[in-house]
């Protein structure tokens, strides 16, 4: 199978974003402010890498 | 970042995030619930970074680690067998994108996952390794294994 027949054949699998997805990302951005007010930036954070991050971890 | 850089930023990856998500659960109510949850989580962390410039790389880790505890509770919870069901329900018209919708539920969400970054999004493999805090060795690893798994079981459907 070559890489051109994988990606065809994930794309008739998955496809675009769906509207409920969409709505869902709008959804996360409208409860966010309430969810998570702002803190004071009066500290400066230490800086972090997506490295820094766990890593995606097997199942 | 102030909400307007963030909500910006997500939605440039939203696409991404989506096929990040639909890789590792197969399900797109799950996809819903576990992007307000990883976009959530994000939200609360972003003072953690300070260069933009990782923001892809960043909300990627995120939302894949949402996933894999979204995963972990399911399978304290149910077993997959009903949410196969379902979707095998859906839309199946075409015998080729059943096989091939069998085919990618077989595979593991690790290889899903990174199969869908790689061959669908065109993510080189230093890019997959980053976004999921992998080894490239690893993406490489799953990448082949997805393919002749894919292979393999393509060949099985059809006969």
């Amino acid at each position: 199978m070559t890489e051109e027949r994988i990606k065809e054949l994930l794309n008739q699998d998955t496809g675009d974003v769906p509207d409920g997805f969409h709505q869902a990302v709008l959804t996360a951005f409208s409860r966010m402010e309430t969810a998570c007010p702002s803190p004071s930036s009066a500290a400066a954070p230490d800086s972090v890498s997506p490295d820094s991050l766990p890593p995606v971890e097997a199942i | 970042m102030d909400a307007q850089t963030f909500q910006r930023e997500v939605l440039k990856v939203e696409r991404l995030l989506y096929h990040l998500c639909y890789a590792m659960l197969r399900n797109e109510s799950d996809c819903e619930d576990v992007i307000q949850e990883a976009l959530l989580r994000a939200w609360q962390k972003r003072d953690q970074l300070r260069d933009e410039a990782v923001f892809r790389s960043w909300i990627c880790r995120i939302t894949a680690n949402t996933c894999i505890e979204w995963l972990r509770r399911r399978k304290r919870e149910t077993s997959l067998s009903a949410g196969q069901q379902l979707r095998l329900s859906s839309a199946d018209r075409d015998f080729e994108q059943l096989a091939m919708k069998e085919a990618l539920d077989a595979l593991t969400p690790e290889i899903r996952v990174c199969m869908t970054l790689h061959y669908l999004d065109g993510w080189p493999v230093s890019e997959v390794a980053q976004m999921l805090g992998i080894p490239e060795g690893t993406v490489k690893t799953r990448l082949m294994k997805g393919r002749q798994r894919m292979n393999a079981l393509l060949r099985e459907v059809e006969a």
